[in-house]
Protein backbone atom coordinates (compact mmCIF):
# COMPACT_ATOMS: atom_id res chain seq x y z
CA UNK A 1 0.00 0.00 0.00
CA UNK A 2 1.49 3.24 -1.27
CA UNK A 3 1.49 6.55 0.92
CA UNK A 4 -1.15 7.58 -2.22
CA UNK A 5 -3.39 4.90 -1.73
CA UNK A 6 -3.00 5.72 1.93
CA UNK A 7 -4.01 9.37 1.14
CA UNK A 8 -7.21 8.49 -0.83
CA UNK A 9 -8.15 5.87 1.89
CA UNK A 10 -8.32 9.46 4.30
CA UNK A 11 -9.49 11.63 2.03
CA UNK A 12 -12.80 9.24 1.12
CA UNK A 13 -13.28 8.56 4.64
CA UNK A 14 -13.51 12.65 5.19
CA UNK A 15 -15.41 13.18 2.28
CA UNK A 16 -18.17 11.19 3.61
CA UNK A 17 -18.30 12.05 6.96
CA UNK A 18 -18.80 15.73 5.60
CA UNK A 19 -21.45 15.06 3.10
CA UNK A 20 -23.31 12.57 5.98
CA UNK A 21 -23.23 15.67 7.96
CA UNK A 22 -24.28 17.84 5.55
CA UNK A 23 -27.35 15.74 4.70
CA UNK A 24 -28.35 15.63 8.07
CA UNK A 25 -27.70 19.22 8.46
CA UNK A 26 -30.25 20.10 5.85
CA UNK A 27 -32.48 17.77 6.68
CA UNK A 28 -32.22 15.43 3.75
CA UNK A 29 -31.54 11.86 5.18
CA UNK A 30 -32.45 9.93 7.75
CA UNK A 31 -30.12 9.33 10.68
CA UNK A 32 -30.81 5.55 10.04
CA UNK A 33 -29.38 5.87 6.77
CA UNK A 34 -26.43 7.68 7.93
CA UNK A 35 -24.93 4.56 9.85
CA UNK A 36 -23.88 2.76 6.42
CA UNK A 37 -21.71 5.84 5.51
CA UNK A 38 -20.38 6.50 9.13
CA UNK A 39 -19.71 2.89 9.00
CA UNK A 40 -17.11 2.93 5.71
CA UNK A 41 -15.93 5.97 7.29
CA UNK A 42 -15.02 4.40 9.89
CA UNK A 43 -13.19 1.38 7.96
CA UNK A 44 -11.90 3.47 5.37
CA UNK A 45 -9.89 5.63 8.33
CA UNK A 46 -8.83 2.76 9.99
CA UNK A 47 -7.09 1.35 6.90
CA UNK A 48 -5.80 4.13 6.09
CA UNK A 49 -4.18 5.19 9.66
CA UNK A 50 -3.31 1.42 9.72
CA UNK A 51 -2.50 -0.58 6.43
CA UNK A 52 -1.05 -2.93 8.66
CA UNK A 53 -4.91 -4.64 8.99
CA UNK A 54 -4.81 -4.78 4.89
CA UNK A 55 -1.49 -6.55 5.00
CA UNK A 56 -2.78 -9.02 7.57
CA UNK A 57 -5.81 -9.66 6.12
CA UNK A 58 -4.33 -9.91 2.36
CA UNK A 59 -2.11 -12.63 4.35
CA UNK A 60 -4.82 -14.56 6.01
CA UNK A 61 -6.91 -14.87 2.68
CA UNK A 62 -3.86 -15.66 0.81
CA UNK A 63 -4.17 -12.63 -1.43
CA UNK A 64 -0.83 -11.30 -3.17
CA UNK A 65 -1.38 -7.65 -2.48
CA UNK A 66 -2.40 -6.00 0.11
CA UNK A 67 -3.76 -3.42 -2.25
CA UNK A 68 -6.08 -6.50 -3.79
CA UNK A 69 -7.92 -7.08 -0.65
CA UNK A 70 -9.11 -3.77 -0.12
CA UNK A 71 -10.41 -3.36 -3.90
CA UNK A 72 -12.12 -6.58 -3.32
CA UNK A 73 -13.63 -5.29 -0.17
CA UNK A 74 -15.10 -2.77 -1.01
CA UNK A 75 -16.45 -4.22 -4.54
CA UNK A 76 -17.92 -6.57 -1.74
CA UNK A 77 -19.93 -4.10 0.08
CA UNK A 78 -20.74 -1.65 -2.75
CA UNK A 79 -22.78 -4.87 -4.95
CA UNK A 80 -24.18 -5.74 -1.66
CA UNK A 81 -25.51 -2.08 -0.80
CA UNK A 82 -26.87 -1.73 -4.09
CA UNK A 83 -28.76 -5.22 -4.28
CA UNK A 84 -30.22 -4.19 -0.35
CA UNK A 85 -31.38 -0.65 -2.22
CA UNK A 86 -32.53 -2.82 -5.04
CA UNK A 87 -35.20 -4.69 -2.97
CA UNK A 88 -36.03 -1.62 -1.05
CA UNK A 89 -36.46 0.02 -4.06
CA UNK A 90 -39.08 -2.89 -4.95
CA UNK A 91 -41.01 -2.63 -1.20
CA UNK A 92 -41.40 1.29 -1.82
CA UNK A 93 -42.57 0.63 -5.33
CA UNK A 94 -45.53 -1.87 -4.01
CA UNK A 95 -45.97 0.63 -0.98
CA UNK A 96 -46.71 3.41 -3.46
CA UNK A 97 -48.97 1.16 -5.39
CA UNK A 98 -51.18 -0.28 -2.81
CA UNK A 99 -51.18 3.47 -1.48
CA UNK A 100 -52.05 4.44 -4.91
CA UNK A 101 -55.01 2.32 -5.25
CA UNK A 102 -56.95 2.74 -1.84
CA UNK A 103 -56.51 6.11 -2.72
CA UNK A 104 -58.17 5.49 -5.83
CA UNK A 105 -60.68 3.34 -3.90
CA UNK A 106 -61.76 5.45 -1.02
CA UNK A 107 -62.29 8.38 -3.60
CA UNK A 108 -64.75 6.48 -5.76
CA UNK A 109 -66.69 4.83 -2.51
CA UNK A 110 -66.99 8.38 -1.23
CA UNK A 111 -68.38 9.19 -4.72
CA UNK A 112 -70.53 6.47 -5.12
CA UNK A 113 -72.02 7.72 -1.11
CA UNK A 114 -71.99 11.37 -2.74
CA UNK A 115 -74.15 9.85 -5.87
CA UNK A 116 -76.64 8.27 -3.51
CA UNK A 117 -77.55 10.72 -1.21
CA UNK A 118 -78.32 12.83 -3.47
CA UNK A 119 -80.80 10.57 -5.23
CA UNK A 120 -82.41 10.02 -2.14
CA UNK B 1 -56.33 -22.99 -0.96
CA UNK B 2 -57.52 -26.20 -0.77
CA UNK B 3 -59.76 -25.49 1.97
CA UNK B 4 -61.27 -22.67 0.04
CA UNK B 5 -61.96 -24.34 -2.77
CA UNK B 6 -64.11 -26.82 -0.50
CA UNK B 7 -66.03 -24.10 1.07
CA UNK B 8 -66.92 -22.61 -2.46
CA UNK B 9 -68.13 -25.95 -3.74
CA UNK B 10 -70.12 -26.69 -0.71
CA UNK B 11 -71.63 -23.00 -1.02
CA UNK B 12 -72.21 -23.85 -4.80
CA UNK B 13 -73.86 -27.33 -3.69
CA UNK B 14 -75.73 -25.64 -1.25
CA UNK B 15 -76.94 -22.82 -3.75
CA UNK B 16 -77.76 -26.06 -6.58
CA UNK B 17 -80.21 -27.45 -4.56
CA UNK B 18 -82.27 -23.99 -5.10
CA UNK B 19 -85.10 -24.35 -8.51
CA UNK B 20 -82.76 -22.57 -10.25
CA UNK B 21 -80.49 -25.13 -10.76
CA UNK B 22 -77.40 -22.39 -10.63
CA UNK B 23 -76.74 -19.66 -8.27
CA UNK B 24 -76.05 -16.56 -9.36
CA UNK B 25 -72.42 -15.36 -9.64
CA UNK B 26 -72.05 -12.05 -9.12
CA UNK B 27 -69.27 -10.42 -11.21
CA UNK B 28 -67.31 -7.49 -11.63
CA UNK B 29 -66.01 -6.33 -15.18
CA UNK B 30 -62.25 -5.01 -14.75
CA UNK B 31 -61.58 -2.37 -17.11
CA UNK B 32 -58.37 -0.96 -16.72
CA UNK B 33 -57.79 1.92 -19.27
CA UNK B 34 -54.29 4.31 -20.15
CA UNK B 35 -55.06 6.41 -22.86
CA UNK B 36 -58.18 4.73 -24.66
CA UNK B 37 -60.04 7.97 -24.52
CA UNK B 38 -60.85 6.82 -28.02
CA UNK B 39 -62.14 3.27 -27.04
CA UNK B 40 -63.51 3.65 -23.95
CA UNK B 41 -67.24 5.05 -25.02
CA UNK B 42 -67.65 2.24 -27.53
CA UNK B 43 -66.57 -0.45 -24.67
CA UNK B 44 -68.27 0.74 -21.75
CA UNK B 45 -71.72 1.86 -23.83
CA UNK B 46 -71.89 -1.96 -25.00
CA UNK B 47 -71.60 -3.18 -21.45
CA UNK B 48 -74.04 -0.99 -19.62
CA UNK B 49 -76.40 -1.36 -22.50
CA UNK B 50 -76.39 -4.75 -23.81
CA UNK B 51 -74.84 -6.76 -20.57
CA UNK B 52 -76.37 -4.75 -17.63
CA UNK B 53 -76.30 -8.22 -15.59
CA UNK B 54 -72.83 -7.73 -14.89
CA UNK B 55 -71.26 -5.10 -12.67
CA UNK B 56 -68.25 -3.17 -14.42
CA UNK B 57 -65.34 -0.49 -13.11
CA UNK B 58 -63.17 1.27 -15.29
CA UNK B 59 -59.50 2.06 -14.04
CA UNK B 60 -58.14 5.01 -14.89
CA UNK B 61 -54.46 4.60 -14.80
CA UNK B 62 -53.33 7.90 -15.19
CA UNK B 63 -54.10 8.38 -18.40
CA UNK B 64 -52.40 11.62 -20.20
CA UNK B 65 -55.63 11.79 -22.53
CA UNK B 66 -59.48 12.66 -21.44
CA UNK B 67 -60.10 9.15 -20.39
CA UNK B 68 -60.87 10.56 -17.14
CA UNK B 69 -63.23 13.42 -18.27
CA UNK B 70 -64.99 11.27 -20.64
CA UNK B 71 -66.06 8.65 -18.20
CA UNK B 72 -66.77 11.52 -15.52
CA UNK B 73 -69.35 13.21 -18.62
CA UNK B 74 -70.88 9.81 -19.05
CA UNK B 75 -71.19 9.17 -15.29
CA UNK B 76 -69.05 5.68 -15.79
CA UNK B 77 -68.08 3.58 -12.58
CA UNK B 78 -64.63 4.85 -12.74
CA UNK B 79 -61.88 4.74 -10.31
CA UNK B 80 -59.59 7.32 -11.28
CA UNK B 81 -55.89 6.23 -10.38
CA UNK B 82 -53.92 9.29 -9.44
CA UNK B 83 -50.67 7.82 -10.90
CA UNK B 84 -49.94 5.76 -13.55
CA UNK B 85 -49.36 1.99 -11.76
CA UNK B 86 -48.89 0.15 -15.29
CA UNK B 87 -51.53 -2.74 -16.29
CA UNK B 88 -51.18 -4.62 -13.14
CA UNK B 89 -51.38 -2.44 -10.94
CA UNK B 90 -54.61 -0.86 -12.28
CA UNK B 91 -55.82 -4.57 -12.79
CA UNK B 92 -54.92 -4.87 -9.19
CA UNK B 93 -57.16 -1.82 -8.19
CA UNK B 94 -60.01 -3.57 -9.55
CA UNK B 95 -59.39 -7.26 -8.38
CA UNK B 96 -58.86 -5.02 -4.77
CA UNK B 97 -62.36 -3.24 -5.00
CA UNK B 98 -64.16 -6.72 -5.98
CA UNK B 99 -62.46 -8.43 -3.29
CA UNK B 100 -63.57 -5.77 -0.94
CA UNK B 101 -67.24 -5.76 -2.09
CA UNK B 102 -67.93 -9.48 -2.14
CA UNK B 103 -67.88 -10.27 -6.04
CA UNK B 104 -67.82 -14.39 -6.71
CA UNK B 105 -65.63 -13.45 -9.84
CA UNK B 106 -63.67 -10.29 -12.00
CA UNK B 107 -63.23 -10.55 -15.06
CA UNK B 108 -60.02 -8.82 -16.48
CA UNK B 109 -61.37 -7.18 -19.52
CA UNK B 110 -59.32 -4.88 -22.01
CA UNK B 111 -60.61 -1.31 -22.89
CA UNK B 112 -59.42 -1.24 -26.36
CA UNK B 113 -62.28 -3.43 -28.00
CA UNK B 114 -60.35 -6.56 -28.02
CA UNK B 115 -62.84 -8.60 -26.36
CA UNK B 116 -66.21 -9.44 -26.84
CA UNK B 117 -68.71 -9.26 -23.80
CA UNK B 118 -70.86 -11.99 -25.90
CA UNK B 119 -68.18 -14.73 -24.20
CA UNK B 120 -68.78 -13.46 -20.86
CA UNK B 121 -71.52 -15.84 -20.29
CA UNK B 122 -70.18 -18.41 -21.40
CA UNK B 123 -67.06 -18.20 -19.37
CA UNK B 124 -69.00 -18.09 -15.83
CA UNK B 125 -71.29 -21.00 -17.06
CA UNK B 126 -67.62 -22.61 -17.36
CA UNK B 127 -66.49 -21.45 -14.43
CA UNK B 128 -69.68 -23.05 -12.39
CA UNK B 129 -70.14 -26.03 -14.05
CA UNK B 130 -66.35 -27.03 -14.00
CA UNK B 131 -65.67 -25.66 -10.68
CA UNK B 132 -62.52 -23.28 -12.19
CA UNK B 133 -60.85 -21.46 -9.95
CA UNK B 134 -59.95 -19.41 -13.83
CA UNK B 135 -61.22 -19.16 -17.16
CA UNK B 136 -59.19 -18.15 -19.65
CA UNK B 137 -61.04 -16.50 -22.69
CA UNK B 138 -59.00 -18.39 -25.55
CA UNK B 139 -58.46 -17.73 -29.11
CA UNK B 140 -57.26 -20.88 -30.06
CA UNK B 141 -58.84 -23.70 -27.48
CA UNK B 142 -60.72 -25.33 -30.56
CA UNK B 143 -59.29 -23.05 -33.10
CA UNK B 144 -55.51 -23.52 -33.95
CA UNK B 145 -53.17 -21.02 -33.49
CA UNK B 146 -51.83 -19.24 -36.55
CA UNK B 147 -48.00 -19.30 -37.22
CA UNK B 148 -45.79 -15.99 -37.29
CA UNK B 149 -43.05 -14.08 -34.89
CA UNK B 150 -46.47 -12.90 -33.20
CA UNK B 151 -47.07 -15.96 -31.91
CA UNK B 152 -43.47 -17.47 -31.26
CA UNK B 153 -43.62 -15.85 -27.75
CA UNK B 154 -47.56 -17.42 -27.02
CA UNK B 155 -45.93 -20.62 -28.34
CA UNK B 156 -42.87 -20.54 -26.03
CA UNK B 157 -45.10 -19.71 -23.05
CA UNK B 158 -47.46 -22.37 -23.60
CA UNK B 159 -44.74 -24.99 -23.37
CA UNK B 160 -42.31 -23.57 -21.10
CA UNK B 161 -46.43 -23.81 -18.89
CA UNK B 162 -46.62 -27.20 -19.56
CA UNK B 163 -43.66 -28.19 -18.64
CA UNK B 164 -43.04 -26.64 -15.19
CA UNK B 165 -47.10 -26.31 -14.04
CA UNK B 166 -47.81 -29.80 -15.76
CA UNK B 167 -50.78 -28.71 -18.17
CA UNK B 168 -50.23 -26.84 -21.19
CA UNK B 169 -52.62 -23.73 -21.77
CA UNK B 170 -53.47 -23.05 -25.02
CA UNK B 171 -54.04 -19.30 -25.11
CA UNK B 172 -51.64 -18.16 -22.34
CA UNK B 173 -51.15 -14.53 -23.15
CA UNK B 174 -55.04 -13.89 -23.84
CA UNK B 175 -55.82 -10.31 -21.45
CA UNK B 176 -59.53 -11.99 -21.14
CA UNK B 177 -59.85 -13.91 -17.72
CA UNK B 178 -62.24 -14.79 -15.19
CA UNK B 179 -60.92 -14.57 -11.56
CA UNK B 180 -62.94 -16.94 -9.00
CA UNK B 181 -62.96 -15.85 -5.63
CA UNK B 182 -61.25 -18.82 -4.40
CA UNK B 183 -58.08 -17.33 -6.16
CA UNK B 184 -59.33 -13.12 -5.81
CA UNK B 185 -57.49 -12.76 -2.45
CA UNK B 186 -54.42 -13.91 -3.48
CA UNK B 187 -54.76 -11.30 -6.68
CA UNK B 188 -55.47 -8.68 -4.40
CA UNK B 189 -53.12 -8.78 -2.18
CA UNK B 190 -49.83 -10.81 -3.23
CA UNK B 191 -46.95 -9.34 -4.46
CA UNK B 192 -46.16 -10.66 -7.94
CA UNK B 193 -49.36 -11.39 -8.83
CA UNK B 194 -50.01 -9.45 -11.82
CA UNK B 195 -52.85 -10.28 -14.59
CA UNK B 196 -50.17 -12.50 -16.26
CA UNK B 197 -49.54 -15.62 -17.99
CA UNK B 198 -47.09 -16.64 -15.26
CA UNK B 199 -49.36 -15.96 -11.94
CA UNK B 200 -51.79 -17.91 -14.05
CA UNK B 201 -49.06 -20.90 -14.79
CA UNK B 202 -47.97 -20.62 -10.53
CA UNK B 203 -51.67 -21.16 -8.90
CA UNK B 204 -51.71 -23.75 -11.15
CA UNK B 205 -48.67 -25.31 -10.43
CA UNK B 206 -50.21 -24.84 -6.59
CA UNK B 207 -53.71 -26.95 -7.24
CA UNK B 208 -55.98 -24.38 -8.97
CA UNK B 209 -57.95 -25.15 -11.84
CA UNK B 210 -57.66 -22.95 -15.29
CA UNK B 211 -59.93 -23.77 -17.52
CA UNK B 212 -60.12 -22.51 -21.42
CA UNK B 213 -62.99 -21.31 -23.07
CA UNK B 214 -62.92 -20.53 -26.75
CA UNK B 215 -63.56 -16.86 -27.92
CA UNK B 216 -63.16 -14.75 -31.08
CA UNK B 217 -60.96 -11.05 -30.51
CA UNK B 218 -61.33 -8.12 -32.56
CA UNK B 219 -58.48 -6.17 -33.83
CA UNK B 220 -57.34 -2.97 -31.76
CA UNK B 221 -59.59 -0.29 -33.85
CA UNK B 222 -57.73 2.74 -32.09
CA UNK B 223 -54.95 3.97 -30.25
CA UNK B 224 -51.68 2.12 -30.13
CA UNK B 225 -50.37 -1.05 -28.68
CA UNK B 226 -47.34 -0.90 -26.62
CA UNK B 227 -46.15 -4.21 -27.88
CA UNK B 228 -42.96 -3.15 -29.15
CA UNK B 229 -39.37 -5.05 -29.89
CA UNK B 230 -37.92 -3.62 -26.50
CA UNK B 231 -41.16 -4.13 -24.34
CA UNK B 232 -41.96 -7.71 -25.91
CA UNK B 233 -37.89 -8.67 -25.54
CA UNK B 234 -38.77 -7.30 -21.93
CA UNK B 235 -42.06 -9.70 -21.08
CA UNK B 236 -40.49 -12.57 -22.54
CA UNK B 237 -37.27 -12.41 -20.21
CA UNK B 238 -39.27 -11.52 -17.14
CA UNK B 239 -42.25 -14.43 -17.90
CA UNK B 240 -39.54 -17.03 -18.28
CA UNK B 241 -37.89 -16.08 -15.48
CA UNK B 242 -41.04 -16.11 -13.15
CA UNK B 243 -41.60 -19.61 -14.59
CA UNK B 244 -38.89 -21.51 -15.46
CA UNK B 245 -36.37 -20.01 -12.16
CA UNK B 246 -39.04 -19.27 -9.55
CA UNK B 247 -42.19 -20.43 -10.00
CA UNK B 248 -40.81 -23.92 -7.30
CA UNK B 249 -39.03 -21.06 -4.85
CA UNK B 250 -42.58 -19.08 -4.16
CA UNK B 251 -43.84 -19.20 -1.37
CA UNK B 252 -47.60 -19.73 -0.70
CA UNK B 253 -49.95 -17.28 0.64
CA UNK B 254 -46.92 -15.21 1.91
Amino acid sequence: MTLGLRIILLVIALFSCAFVIRKIRKSQMRIEDTLFWLAIAVGTLALGIFPQIAFWCAKLLGIQSPVNFVYLVFIFILLFKVFILTVQVSQLQERIKNLTQNIAIYRYKNEQEDGDEKIE
Amino acid sequence: MLYLICLLQLYQDNGSTKETGEIEMKVLIIIPAYNEAENIVRVVDDLIKNYSQYDYVVINDGSKDDTAKICREHHYNLIDLPINLGLAGAFQTGVKYGYQNGYDAVLQYDGDGQHQAVYIEKMIAAMQEQNADIVIGSRFWEKKKPGGLRMLGARILKYTIKFTAGKAIADPTSGMRLINKSVLKDFATQMNHGPEPDTVAYLMRNGAKVVEVQVEMKERIAGESYLNLKNSILYMSRMLVSIILFQGFRKRGK
